[in-house]
């Protein structure tokens, strides 16, 4: 798990120097670097690479960004851009980290995918929550208790659910198909945007290979605020390593109050994302002893809401 | 100078309810005026958690040292509101925030046109002018905002209206502040607010 980041020179952030948990938030207004922060953790992971000329602070500055694992001692993954001779380094000493970042669509996932060959293993969820019905169609071929506990819990999140089926409309696609408890068998994709979410939220949480790093951009894009908690639990447990043998670490942005309500300043992290007087920007930890104070009776999301960003955080 | 978070019911309330804690504090105050329905909670609504919420938000912030809320009687006949106020208070004590309420009956004008020299102060009125009683009137609201449109209209002029009554109401002026639920609130915020104005 990673534990810290740090970021020097990068996109809109001069230096950040920020803890992190096996589940943490990501809050701020609009246009305060969240989604940069996001991507500075896909470079380091190797997903995307960094341009020269549109991810450094300031011209001619030198670039710098650090994972850290290991109680924020030891530096996993490294790289750094020095413009004076235009020398970049990087080192990884983990592993090549498997990371998956999550933008769902606001009209929800498709529940159409192709087919994908057994012997590549289970296959990967997309950026806009593809590829559910190929995997649990290798849930069903590969691993067939997955898919039942798949199915069970599915019919516990979803009202009116009764099973899923996979179809195969063509030898090339497979479909999700959703069966009523009024006995009515309709394509998932023309059930609601919420529907699709908690059934890509369950793949992802059934997954016998998630991502060790899962970045998600506002998970409660299209879900009721009441079945948000669901999905926290989901992400929790695949903090946990619940349903396979790898525990991930989950960072997502949110601007949902009714989403930091579910999260437990205990176990999980919430960083502040804001602008700062030069136009930078900033990131800092929740202030936690002050936010503790309303916690014996209030929720952290009804703090953000009363508060602000800025009363998250510790007065400088 | 103490610095008070004050909980009211909009703009009017803040217009008045800093100059009158002043006034009874005989202090100098730096306030900071909360409007009870900005106080957004998903939980649970009502004053108590809304006070409950301030208390805690004093505390948490640092830079100020105590709260003061104040409702409108309007509809609560049977007086709920102050209670559960009250009750919230106490059950808040282990946080060490000097807390004052107070209930203004119907509403916070019952407190301004409670002291007819004020209000004759305040807005400019002659020494002969009539302010009608506070016992007699239903809506003392509507009897000051009469008063005060026959001066000036708009409600930049109200607000200033208002402070400028408020800033003039004396405890032993008024005819009955027993049952506009102000003399009840003086001695409510001067217990409250002893130690801290003899500390500040």
């Amino acid at each position: 798990m990673f534990t810290k980041a740090m970021m020097q020179n990068f996109r809109c952030f001069k230096e950040v120097d920020v803890p992190l948990k096996p589940l943490t938030v990501l809050i701020g207004k609009n246009d305060t670097g969240k989604s940069a922060f996001i991507d500075a953790l896909m470079i380091l992971s190797r997903k995307i690479d960094f341009s020269l000329d549109q991810d450094i602070y300031m011209y001619h500055k030198s670039l710098e960004l650090n994972m850290f694992i290991q109680e924020g001692k030891h530096i996993a993954s490294r790289i750094s851009y020095e413009p004076l001779g235009g020398q970049r380094a990087e080192n990884n000493d983990a592993a090549l980290l498997k990371t998956s970042k999550f933008n769902l669509p606001s009209d929800g996932p498709s529940m159409k995918s192709p087919g994908v060959s057994d012997t590549q293993g289970p296959p990967e969820l997309l950026e806009q929550g593809n590829n559910v019905p190929a995997l649990l169609d290798f849930f069903l071929r590969r691993d067939r208790k997955r898919f039942f506990n798949y199915v069970d819990e599915s019919v516990r999140h979803i009202p009116g659910l009764k099973d899923i089926h996979i179809a195969t409309p063509n030898p090339g696609s497979r479909r999700v198909d959703l069966a009523t408890d009024k006995d009515f068998i309709i394509p998932a994709d023309k059930s609601s945007v919420g529907v699709r979410l908690m059934l890509f939220f369950l793949a992802l949480a059934y997954h016998p290979e998630p991502p060790e790093l899962i970045l998600i951009e506002e998970p409660e894009k299209g879900v009721h605020p009441k079945r948000l908690s669901d999905i926290i639990t989901l992400l929790r447990g695949l903090t946990t390593g619940e349903h396979s043998p790898i525990a991930s670490q989950v960072i997502m942005t949110t601007h949902s109050p009714y989403l930091l309500d579910l999260i437990n300043l205990e176990t999980d992290g919430v960083l502040i994302f804001q602008r700062n007087e030069d136009g930078g920007r900033g990131v800092h930890p929740a202030d936690e002893e002050k936010l503790r104070i309303f916690l014996d009776e209030f929720h952290l999301g009804e703090v953000w809401y009363n508060e602000g960003e800025e009363g998250m955080v510790r007065r400088a | 100078m103490l610095s008070i978070y004050i909980l009211g019911d909009g703009p009017l309330d803040n217009a008045m309810l800093p100059p009158i804690i002043k006034r009874i504090l005989d202090h100098e105050i730096n306030p900071e005026f909360k409007a009870w329905k900005d106080i957004r909670l998903h939980g649970k609504g009502g004053y108590a958690a809304r006070l409950k919420y301030a208390i805690r938000r004093v505390k948490a912030i640092g830079s100020l040292q105590a709260v003061v809320a104040v409702v409108d009687q309007d509809k609560d006949n049977k007086g709920t509101r102050i209670v559960k106020l009250r009750e919230a208070r106490d059950a808040d004590r282990h946080h060490n925030i000097p807390t004052s309420v107070g209930r203004a009956i119907p509403h916070g004008e019952a407190w301004l046109i409670d002291d007819h020299e004020a209000v004759k102060e305040g807005l400019g009125l002659p020494a002969d002018a009539k302010i009608p009683s506070v016992a007699k009137i239903g809506n003392p609201k509507g009897a000051l905002n009469e008063i005060q449109r026959r001066q000036k209209g708009d409600l930049q002029s109200r607000k200033d209206a208002y402070a400028c009554i408020a800033m003039n109401v004396q405890l032993a002026r008024c005819r009955f502040p027993g049952k506009t639920g102000f003399k009840e609130f003086v001695e409510d915020l001067e217990t409250e607010f002893a130690d801290l104005v003899n500390r500040g």
